[in-house]
């Protein structure tokens, strides 16, 4: 063996005899070409769909359930595949990501989820990983097909209006709100969908002028009362006053803050507490003709002058409910399953309702809440918190 | 010529051609692999300890 590799190194390390220097130079340079090839068709081949449904444990669990939804069927007669969503697609990541399958290869032959029950019970693991990796490249592949610049948010539903106008000023991860878009989420976890019908079953009908209300979510403003100019949004769990009721639209009254330095857009609950009710277009914000206005005090604290206004706007004759302690047992029973994974959760009248933002944002990549949800909890959290807690609640 | 046959002697162009193809066939296409694999597996590593998952940009 010594013997042999002497031999080879003798030969190597000395000028050729036989075979010329335009041999080796292009018999080496082909053989490069020819590796090079080879190796990016193998990697194109394990960046299939038959490639990742070649093992029973994709093919009979999420492979399954992605036929169910929009990226398997859809008007446009576009297909997502696998790798179109979990295969990033920079060289170093890839073959990062390829590397990191050798864990898969090894479950694989060691059967780790080698049955419906063994991927569920890891499925809650698995999700999170993808999640992990969508929020930190926010949402990447999805934007590879998606892009908010070319979402046409006027034939969009009236929700997704609301939720993805937002998201797209931030340029958010698709992920943070569409969990479960490919696949069933773990088990013990309630989609954004079934919040959505848990909200709106809080809402009642029949609103009476002169009453007041709470919106059950998000919800829409416009300026006129065919809805058809928009006025800015209002947040979840916000009371607004019943002006007059007209078909499918009302109008109504919000007795609101704002900061009047900038423009005066997001309207806040009571003076010096950010506690968010929405907010206004510019237009409206900086017109007289939708609002009155009320005293202007300064806030010693932060300095900034703020101003009572009162404003009348129209808005869907729906989606209000007239006491918010449906919303906050939801809020309650929502903070408590949510924040209580990693840590007890802090009481609510632990911080007060000028912190209790920063708090809740910062923990926000932690858990799994949509937009509606998010927006309510805070406010749950705000109205709770030491600012409110000699009160009755 | 003929009295040098010391060591160029045993390299016959049978073994200079072995040789090659050994070099351009097996050896080179393995380690660069290997150099491949384990750049894979660094950047995988750093990912889980040091840098977090892929971000953009
Ligand atoms: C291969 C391209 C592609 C990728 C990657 C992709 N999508 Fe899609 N997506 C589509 C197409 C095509 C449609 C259907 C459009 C239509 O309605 O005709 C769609 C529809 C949707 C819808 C609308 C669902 C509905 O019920 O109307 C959502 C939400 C969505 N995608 C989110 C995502 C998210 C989140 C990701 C990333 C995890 C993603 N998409 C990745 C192509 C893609
Ligand atoms: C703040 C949360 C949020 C984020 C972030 C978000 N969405 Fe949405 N999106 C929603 C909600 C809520 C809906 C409405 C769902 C419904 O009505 O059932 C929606 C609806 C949609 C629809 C269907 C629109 C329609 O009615 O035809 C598409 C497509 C979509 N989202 C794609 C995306 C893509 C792609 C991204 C990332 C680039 C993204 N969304 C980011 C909340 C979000
Ligand atoms: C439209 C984008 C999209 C496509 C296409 C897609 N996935 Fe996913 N996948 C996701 C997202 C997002 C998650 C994170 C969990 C969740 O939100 O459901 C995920 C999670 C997973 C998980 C973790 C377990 C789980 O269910 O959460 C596996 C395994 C998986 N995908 C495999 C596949 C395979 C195999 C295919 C092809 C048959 C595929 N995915 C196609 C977006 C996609
Ligand atoms: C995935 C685990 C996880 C979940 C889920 C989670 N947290 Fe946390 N939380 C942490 C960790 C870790 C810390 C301490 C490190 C830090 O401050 O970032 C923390 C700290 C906090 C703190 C104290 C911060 C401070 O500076 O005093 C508050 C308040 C908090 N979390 C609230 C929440 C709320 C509200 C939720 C639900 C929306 C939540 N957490 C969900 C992991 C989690």
């Amino acid at each position: 063996m010594n013997k042999l590799f002497k031999r080879f190194w003798q030969i190597v390390s000395k000028p050729s005899v036989h075979l010329s220097f335009g041999f080796l130079t292009i018999g080496g340079f082909l053989a490069g070409i020819i590796f090079w090839g080879g190796f990016n068709t193998a990697l194109e081949v394990t960046n299939t769909e038959e490639f990742c449904i070649g093992c029973h444990e994709m093919s009979e669990n999420v492979y399954v359930e992605l036929q169910e939804t929009v990226h398997w069927k859809n008007s446009s007669g576009v297909r997502a595949t696998c790798p179109d969503c979990h295969v990033p697609h920079n060289w170093t990541d890839k073959i990062a990501r390829k590397m990191q399958a050798s864990k898969e290869v090894w479950g694989a032959v060691f059967g780790t989820i080698d049955t419906r029950e063994k991927f569920l019970d890891k499925r809650g693991e698995l999700a999170q990983h993808e999640w992990d990796r969508f929020s930190a490249n926010n949402s990447l592949e999805c934007k590879n097909c998606h892009n908010y610049d070319s979402m046409d948010f006027e034939i969009m539903s009236e929700r997704a209006q609301v939720q993805m106008k937002m998201a797209a000023e931030r340029d958010q991860s698709c992920v943070d709100c569409h969990k479960g878009i490919a696949h069933e989420l773990p088990e013990d976890m309630e989609s954004g969908e079934g919040t959505l019908a848990k909200l709106e079953a809080m809402a009642t009908s029949g609103y009476k002028k002169g009453e007041n209300y709470y919106s059950v979510r998000q919800l829409p403003l416009f300026t006129d009362k065919s809805l058809a100019t928009e006025a800015g949004q209002l947040n979840a769990a916000t009371e607004v006053k019943i002006l007059e009721v007209s078909g499918d639209a009302i109008k109504v009254e919000i007795d609101t803050w704002r900061k009047t330095k900038g423009f005066g857009r997001v309207m806040f609950e009571d003076f010096a507490m950010n506690i968010n009710e929405g907010y206004l277009t510019k237009e409206v914000a900086q017109s007289d003709q939708y609002m009155q206005k009320g005293e202007t005090k300064e806030d010693n604290l932060t300095g900034l002058p703020w101003q009572k206004v009162s404003l009348e706007l129209w808005m869907h004759n729906k989606s209000l409910t007239e006491s918010r302690d449906t919303l906050w047992t939801f809020a309650k029973t929502t903070y408590d399953t949510s924040c209580s994974v990693c840590h007890t959760q802090p009481a609510e009248g632990h911080f007060d309702s000028n912190t209790w933002p920063g708090m809740f944002n910062g923990m926000l990549s932690f858990v799994n809440l949509d937009g509606d949800t998010q927006a309510l909890v805070l406010k749950y959290l705000q109205k709770h918190s030491s600012d409110f807690s000699d009160e009755a609640h | 010529m003929a009295n040098k046959k010391t060591e160029s002697e045993q390299i016959t162009r049978i073994s200079e051609w072995k040789t090659f193809l050994m070099l351009t066939v097996l050896l080179f296409p393995i380690l660069s692999l290997f150099a491949i694999g384990g750049y894979g597996f660094s950047v995988w590593f750093l990912q889980m300890f040091v840098m977090g998952p892929p971000g953009h940009g």
